[in-house]
């Protein structure tokens, strides 16, 4: 028995390239995740992280390349990307929560028009959701009547409810309060003790000892570290991550 | 310190010539009309108030009210209904399309109301299409409308902010339900005091009807004055249209509290 | 007919040159008649609407009132209901009116309700701060308004004017219904007295030569004030 060591990857990246006009933005990215996997991404500010995490699930479009979510061809002309995202979660950094629904209505609305679950079903689960954020008792509060923390927690707890098999965070704290990042971040860190596959650009020094199993160094669009996060924190290999954690920590 | 006063009392000064100007222009104007312009007073009554007259043909102006508002709701559902289904094709950005639309939208902005009605009712029936009057007024208002509906959707989805469309994509909202759903809710701040002034554009319009024959009320109006020999019938029916728009501008400020609901606290 | 579209029958009857013979005189004696009201009812109305939106800013209770009216009044009485009444019915109580004073008597009196609104937003967009360094300069009121607050509202409501004057030559077509030979109307009497469509389709065509670039120009304009908010 050899325990089947090669388990198929959830995600698969192959040659990814990303043009703005005439920057070139991803320079031929390649890498593989594998189910569990809680994969921090760090890099200095323009290095391409954000456009890098929008484009697995195709909110920006790649120029060029292949990424595989399981056995489907994300990038393929024929697949309708809605249904493939329906499995990819997305946190953003300013939240995007809907402003005209209220914390139990925009977790509640994908499940319902997408997965065309009943409203009562929905509801139970969103208010399941919304107890393991801590928010159960802010189910009928619109966005605006929320703090920034809050926000983000009932964002998680809304791309939860489509049950993704994998979570993508785009700065999930950069735009909190200080005293605002731990609760979010628990959060995370129980998402990742759940066994929850992850891909996380951030910055949280913290988060990323604490719960992320692997570290990528994104610099000018290259990858140019890819190691256990204790490795490369404590002992990067490349030159330009030293000096990039330097400033961070 | 003297600088100041000077300039509060000269600011003040301002002020009062402007007020006590234009309430002395307001009443030389009335002063002159009612006693100076040869206008004579007791006629202003019989002629134009003169509901005496009236009695007993006010039932004369339901049909061509109800035909008014026939009218008026259909132009609004079809320059509405192609509004918004022309701002959604153009959210796809496809070059052909838009530039097909954006030629649609500078030809029927630039044609005047009362040259197309015309034009299409004389000219149709030489191509062998006979439209009854009034639809040849709903056809032609519809196209005109429809033309400014497009840009206030246009603006109205434009003013939503672009991560709510990616949150939306990444939740696997199709982009027609992420229009209804997501976007069209959150532009409707936007899109509904605008689309009010359309709407009632609309209602106004409609008195344009009256030149291509159709049985209206200005057409009524003016048969009957015709009949007791008094403008009062005319006088009766701007009155009407005020009456028609009214519930429009009250109903679209409720829209707007409602709609604003998320918006405050 | 046979519902076939032939394109000589459609040039015939659309295009047809030779009903056009001898009778473009009278079409541009219309063209000339629109651009005389439209040219006196344009200035007129951006004169009274910019005293319409001072007032409004600097008035009392009162005169507040009285224009709120007069601005709803026109909000919602047809252009075509207020000819009638100027043009048919004021001659009832003696006071007589020529087509083209009424003409421009309505569509002044209307329009200027709406610029004199989009002057008086154009005016209260400009930040405070302007007014308060103007004075601060020691420039009067009236220098504050004819130097600091006027041009930068004219360069606020531009395109809201530019709508508003494309509407105000659109509206010279209504008076069509009175006796007035202005464009739609001499197209109206040639069509009519040639039985043939032509001179409506010329007459759209020469109000189209005028008005499409004033659109594009207005649009062109909201395009540029959406980009900067």
């Amino acid at each position: 028995m050899t325990n089947e060591p090669q388990e198929k990857p959830i995600l698969h990246i192959e040659g990814l390239n990303k043009y703005f006009d005439d920057l070139h933005i991803l320079k031929s990215l390649t890498t593989t995740i594998h189910k569990g996997e809680v994969v921090a991404i760090m890099g200095p500010s323009g290095s391409g992280k954000s456009t890098f995490i929008r484009c697995i699930n195709r909110i920006e479009e790649p120029t060029s390349g292949q990424i595989f979510f399981g056995d489907i061809e994300v990038t393929g002309p024929d697949n309708n990307i809605s249904n493939i995202r329906r499995d990819i979660g997305m946190v953003f950094q300013n939240f995007a929560l809907f402003p005209h629904l209220t914390a139990l209505e925009n977790i509640m609305l994908a499940p319902t028009k997408v997965k065309k679950k009943s409203k009562a079903d929905a509801k139970e689960t969103a208010l399941a959701l919304l107890k393991r954020v801590g928010l159960e008792d802010k189910a009928s509060s619109y966005p605006e009547q929320l703090s920034g923390g809050q926000q983000q927690r009932v964002a998680i707890a809304r791309s939860l409810a489509m049950d993704p098999k994998i979570l993508l965070f785009d700065e999930p704290t950069s735009a909190l309060d200080p005293e605002m990042v731990r609760e979010v971040l628990d959060v995370m860190v129980s998402l990742a003790k759940d066994g929850m596959t992850m891909i996380v650009v951030s910055h949280e020094i913290n988060f990323i000892k604490e719960a992320s199993s692997r570290v990528l160094v994104l610099v000018d669009g290259e990858i140019i570290e890819d190691g256990p996060s204790n490795q490369v924190i404590e002992n990067p290999s490349h030159q330009r991550t030293k000096e990039f954690l330097g400033k961070i920590l | 310190m003297m600088k100041g006063r000077i300039k509060i009392i000269s600011s003040k000064n301002y002020k009062d010539i402007a007020y006590g100007g234009s309430i002395a222009a307001f009443l030389a104007l009335v002063i002159y009309v009612m006693f100076f312009s040869g206008a004579d007073w007791s006629l202003f009554k019989e002629q134009f108030l003169n509901f005496e007259k009236m009695e007993g043909r006010y039932h004369i102006f339901v049909s061509p009210l109800l035909l008014v508002l026939k009218i008026s709701f259909y132009s609004c559902f079809w320059a509405t209904a192609i509004g918004l289904s022309m701002a959604i094709i153009r959210n796809y950005n496809n070059m052909f399309l838009n530039g097909i639309i954006t030629a649609y939208i500078v030809l029927f902005r630039s044609i005047p109301a009362m040259v197309l009605v015309v034009l299409v009712y004389f000219t149709l029936p030489y191509v062998g299409l006979n439209l009854v009057s009034t639809n040849s007024v709903i056809a032609s208002l519809s196209l005109l409308f429809s033309a400014y509906t497009t840009e206030i959707f246009r603006s109205g989805i434009n003013s939503v902010d672009r991560a709510q469309v990616d949150a939306a994509k990444s939740l696997g909202i199709g982009s027609l339900q992420s229009m209804r759903w997501v976007i069209l809710p959150q532009a409707l701040r936007v899109i509904i005091p605008p689309l009010t002034s359309v709407l009632i554009d609309i209602l106004k319009t409609t008195s344009i009807a009256y030149v291509v024959g159709v049985p209206e009320l200005i057409a009524r109006a003016r048969q009957m004055e015709g009949v007791i020999g008094s403008v009062t019938p005319l006088i009766f029916v701007s009155f009407l249209y005020f009456l028609i728009i009214l519930p429009v501008v009250i109903f679209s400020s409720r829209l707007e509290k409602r709609s604003r609901r998320w918006s405050k606290s | 007919m046979d519902g076939a579209f032939d394109i000589d029958e459609i040039r015939y009857i659309f295009f047809n040159m030779q009903v056009m013979e001898g009778q473009w005189g009278l079409l541009f004696s219309g063209l000339w008649m629109t651009v005389k009201i439209a040219v006196v009812a344009i200035i007129a109305s951006t004169a009274l609407g910019l005293l319409v939106s001072i007032l409004r800013l600097k008035g009392n209770a009162f005169t507040n009132a009285l224009l709120i009216g007069y601005l709803e009044f026109c909000r919602a009485t047809p252009i075509v209901v207020a000819l009638i009444v100027v043009y048919f019915g004021l001659p009832f109580l003696n006071i007589t009116f020529s087509p083209f004073q009424s003409a421009v008597i309505v569509i002044v009196f209307v329009h200027a309700a709406y610029i004199g609104e989009a002057f008086r937003s154009g005016i209260l967009a400009i930040n405070i701060a302007q007014s308060e360094a103007a004075q601060s300069l020691g420039l009067t009121q009236l220098q504050t308004y004819r130097y600091i607050l006027v041009p930068q509202a004219f360069r606020i409501v531009l395109p809201t004017l530019s709508n508003q004057w494309t509407g105000i030559i659109k509206d010279t077509s209504i008076c069509t219904i009175l006796a007035i030979t202005e464009l739609l109307k001499a197209a109206q009497i040639v069509a009519a007295w040639k039985a043939n469509p032509t001179p409506l389709v010329m007459s759209t065509l020469l109000y189209l030569l005028i008005l499409i670039p004033l659109t594009i120009f207005t649009m062109k304009l909201e395009r540029k004030a959406g980009l900067k908010k």
